[in-house]
């Protein structure tokens, strides 16, 4: 028995039916056998029973069972084996054209279809027929010298079918799968220095989704190749993956497979005493958007990542597929982008991070023109600590809202959430430069971003300003020197003042204070003040009709929302001691006249129509802006109303107001018709 | 002694009650979160769901309600008569919200979307949402959130206090729920409901 059974155990369960014969008991109208324990590798039973009764036709039926078995993980709640052939056919090795089979478990039993089963000790243990979730099963099982070869090859093997199969037998292996076909085949292959597979898989139609929704796929035509070999403490894999069709992600990412397959490649270790994954290798290519190629571990089931990098990263795929689902809801998620970016992320031993990005003529534009950089190149190099290399950008041009910036490149340092600009840059803004000598942020990348800068601005030529402001040309430059702007939870506050040489006056903004300036509503604040401007030179820019005579002013709390004016304190009005001509025209009384709801050609009634200007000892205007209303006043009260121009000399002409509380849109409505017309006619 | 002890509790939550009318225009502020959210999402309420219980009950309950508020809070009511929402930067973001609401209705009705407990949209189902639409319905529901946060902070400021940004969220978080239509899901104490 023993030599027997020597011979039984590299070839494992088909064998039972060639002892059966070689024990040489041929003739015997029946026979019953039971062996005693029997083992393999890996798995053992208790014994197996096997009876052959030969009938009188000449046939042979033969039965049998193998029990009290222990079979590797997986097959581990089969207990027993039971089979039976109707007509065991011996001429030619051992065969039997349907075998029934009966696996038992510990809770039930599980019988497939008849199966054909062809047996000879050379050629080893085919078996055809075995239907199985809705597809078909082919296993061929060869014994070597030194080992065994198994091949078992699926065709149409429905998913969700499999995966309530497989529930039966306590393995839960596909649970998310609602749909898709198998087809392929596995190969194993027992040698002297351990097991080794091969796995190709054809899915086709594969739809899957997590309980919660957060990973699924659908439609999806998946190839796969796997590759194990057993190592002395585990398994060395290796595998091919091509993405076909279908869509498929990670919320809030989600991948379309387009005209070109996805396709990923891997190599790891499989360690069983540590219980870790080293993936060697894993590179995966999504066609026109990028490559990437990582190495990571798995480490009691947590990754760590040792090093990534993303090659020919492509522009603006990269960022709709990858980048854009993240930014959604802030005011980066709606760009137009283009160009190349390539990425770097290494993790050394002693647990920092590096990081480095290529950037290639990449463009980015705001789709609401709020701002955009053209051109942009450079490399930035990151560290969590330690010395990071200094980082290098450059950019071609760009806007902020509607002005222009020209090219400019900088050097900085990026380490931990901080940069810092290394060294002082310059940039065109309009036509004039943009100096910012300093430059730190904090907070990179998180919601407590704060950046603080300082340098001068200007000058920069107000024909300029105007035009991105949609004024009227206006002569004069702007200027100024920033001891700080200074960002931080969403408001930018300038510290210093802004210079304005225009109308051959001083105009000076201070405390201006930006916030959210990339938010749903804008808000600019600031306190602006006017001195001593040249009322000819603003008259003509507004062709509102001639005033001669100098100007002083105050805009104060001025409040700008979605940058419209949303409240202010103006007051504007002759200089006291100013001992400039004053002359108004008789257009720009008309004017003055029909802001205050007055008529327009009220001059033209009367005989002042003869005279083309007059003087005045003052004029002025004020206007407190709140919710919508203008409080109207001027240089001085009169009866029931206010003076706009307090006349001198002779013809004397007053414009009073009487008009206290002003619609705001109605007040610029009139502006825009006064500026506007050709004045009154004057018959 | 059980009395006393009454009565304290009643002036305790009388006083409660002034406190927070005095500060927080609560009835104007439902109102003028009413007047958005109809405009935004068109028409009224459901005009099925209250139908029977309102034969029965609104023509006493109205009345009796309407003087017990008054009784409670004339100051306030005098103090702060209405919220102001008609600043121009109330009126954009309106705007956009009610052109988003024609794409973002199917997925309310679908249950893919709800109305989460702090005033804000919220993805209840995602497997109910076909995975080609995934990110589409994501950035409606981030876009929506964005501008009704801004809409919140905007009528705060255009009421001259930036500090009732929270109470005004609060209160639209309770009407966005009561104007729901039927089958919507709301959030209830972090559970969703159906209505």
């Amino acid at each position: 028995m023993r030599l027997i059974q020597a011979r039984i155990v590299p070839c494992g369960l088909g064998v039972l039916l060639f002892l059966l014969l070689a024990s040489k008991v041929w003739g015997s109208p029946g026979l019953h056998l039971d062996t005693g324990p029997l083992e393999g590798p890996g798995w053992s039973a208790a014994g197996a029973r096997i009876a052959l009764q030969f009938t009188a036709s000449g046939g042979t039926r033969a039965s049998g069972r193998l029990f009290g078995l222990k079979l590797p993980a997986l097959l581990e709640k089969i207990r027993a084996i039971e089979f039976s052939c109707a007509e065991l056919d011996l001429s030619d090795g051992y065969s039997c054209p349907a075998a029934k089979f009966k696996l038992h478990r510990s809770d039930g039993a599980w019988s497939p279809p008849p199966l054909a089963i062809r047996f000879d000790a050379d050629n080893g243990l085919h078996i055809r027929g075995l239907a199985l979730a809705g597809g078909k099963l082919e296993l061929d099982y060869l014994p070597g010298s030194k080992g065994w070869q198994a091949n078992l090859q699926a065709n149409g093997v429905v998913l969700s079918k499999l995966g309530r199969w497989l529930a039966e037998w306590g393995i839960e292996a596909t649970p998310e799968v609602s749909a898709g076909k198998i087809s392929g085949n596995l190969k194993l292959e027992m040698r002297a220095k351990g097991l080794q597979g091969e796995l190709s898989l054809g899915l086709g139609n594969l739809a899957y989704s997590s309980d919660d929704g957060e990973r699924a796929g659908e439609n999806l035509d998946v190839n796969l190749r796997l590759r194990a070999r057993e190592l002395k403490d585990g398994w060395q894999l290796a595998g091919e993956a091509g993405l076909d069709a279908g869509v498929m992600g990670v919320a809030p990412v989600w991948v379309e497979v387009g005209d070109a397959p996805l396709s990923l490649q891997f190599e790891a270790d499989w360690q069983a005493q540590s219980h870790t994954l080293d993936l060697r290798k894993l590179h995966i290519q999504h066609p026109g958007v990028g490559a990437l190629r990582t190495r990571a571990s798995l480490v009691n089931g947590g990754w760590i990542l040792h090093e990534a990098e993303l090659e020919q990263g492509h522009f603006p795929e990269l960022y709709q597929v990858y980048l854009q689902p993240f930014l959604y809801g802030t005011p980066l998620a709606e760009l137009y982008t283009a160009g190349e970016l390539e990425a770097r992320l290494r993790r050394d031993g002693n647990g920092e991070t590096h990081a480095q990005l290529e950037l290639r003529r990449l463009d980015l534009h705001d789709e609401q023109q709020r701002f955009g950089l053209e051109q942009l190149s450079g490399s930035l190099h990151w560290g969590s600590a330690g010395k990071v290399p200094t980082s290098t950008l450059s950019w071609g041009g760009g806007h902020l809202y509607r002005a222009p910036l020209g090219p400019a490149s900088l050097r900085g340092e990026f380490k931990g959430e901080d940069f810092q600009l290394a060294e002082p840059l310059q940039v065109q803004i309009l036509d004039g430069p943009l100096r910012i000598s300093e430059f730190k942020a904090q907070g990179l990348g998180t919601p407590s971003l704060a950046w603080e800068l300082s340098g001068g601005l200007g000058p920069l030529s107000m024909a300029r300003v105007s035009e991105v402001l949609d004024w009227p040309p206006f002569e004069g430059s702007l200027a100024g020197e920033i001891p700080a702007i200074r960002y931080a939870r969403g408001v930018m506050n300038v510290e210093g003042s802004l210079g304005i040489q225009v109308f051959d006056g001083d105009v000076v903004i201070r405390e201006l204070r930006l916030e959210e300036p990339l938010g749903v509503v804008p808000r600019l604040r600031a306190e602006v003040d006017f001195h001593n401007l040249s009322l000819d030179a603003l008259t003509r820019v507004f062709s509102f009709g001639t005033i001669r005579g100098r100007l002083d002013g105050a805009l104060h709390g001025l409040l700008l929302e979605d940058w419209q004016p949303r409240a202010f304190d103006a007051t504007f009005s002759t200089p006291p001691g100013d001992r400039s001509r004053h002359r108004i025209s008789q257009r720009a009384v008309g004017n003055l006249s029909s802001l205050g709801g007055g008529p327009a050609d009220i001059l033209s009634r009367s005989f002042l129509r003869f005279f083309e200007d007059f003087s005045y000892q003052r004029l002025g205007l004020s206007c407190r802006l709140r919710q919508g209303l203008c409080e109207m006043g001027g240089v001085e009260d009169s009866s029931g109303g206010y003076y706009l121009v307090k006349g001198g000399g002779i013809p004397r002409i007053d414009v009073k107001g009487f008009n206290r509380r002003v619609d705001w849109n109605t007040l610029v409505e009139r502006l825009k018709q006064a500026t506007a017309s050709q004045g009154p006619v004057v018959k | 002694m059980k009395k006393l002890l009454c009565n304290s509790w009643m002036l305790i939550f009388l006083s409660a009650c002034v406190t927070i009318n005095v500060y927080f225009p609560a009835a104007a502020a439902e109102k003028a979160a009413d007047r958005i959210i109809e405009d935004v999402w068109g028409g009224g309420e459901d005009k099925r769901a209250p139908a029977d219980k309102g034969a029965l009950y609104q023509p006493q309950s109205g009345g009796v309600l309407g003087q017990v508020v008054e009784f409670f809070i004339p100051s306030a009511a005098a103090a702060a008569p209405n919220l102001d929402i008609s600043s121009p930067a109330i009126a954009r973001i309106q705007g956009t919200m009610r052109k988003r609401h024609g794409q973002l209705a199917p997925h309310y009705a679908a249950g893919s979307i709800g109305l989460s407990s702090n005033g804000e949209l919220a993805v209840r189902d995602l497997k109910s949402i076909a995975l080609r639409s995934r990110s589409q319905v994501a950035r409606l529901v981030a876009d929506e959130n964005r501008d009704r946060g801004a809409l919140y902070r905007e009528i705060a400021r255009a009421n001259g206090h930036p500090e009732w940004e929270a109470e005004i969220r609060a209160t639209f978080a309770r009407r966005w729920v009561a104007k729901a239509r039927r089958g919507w899901w709301y959030q209830n104490r972090g559970r969703w409901q159906q209505k």
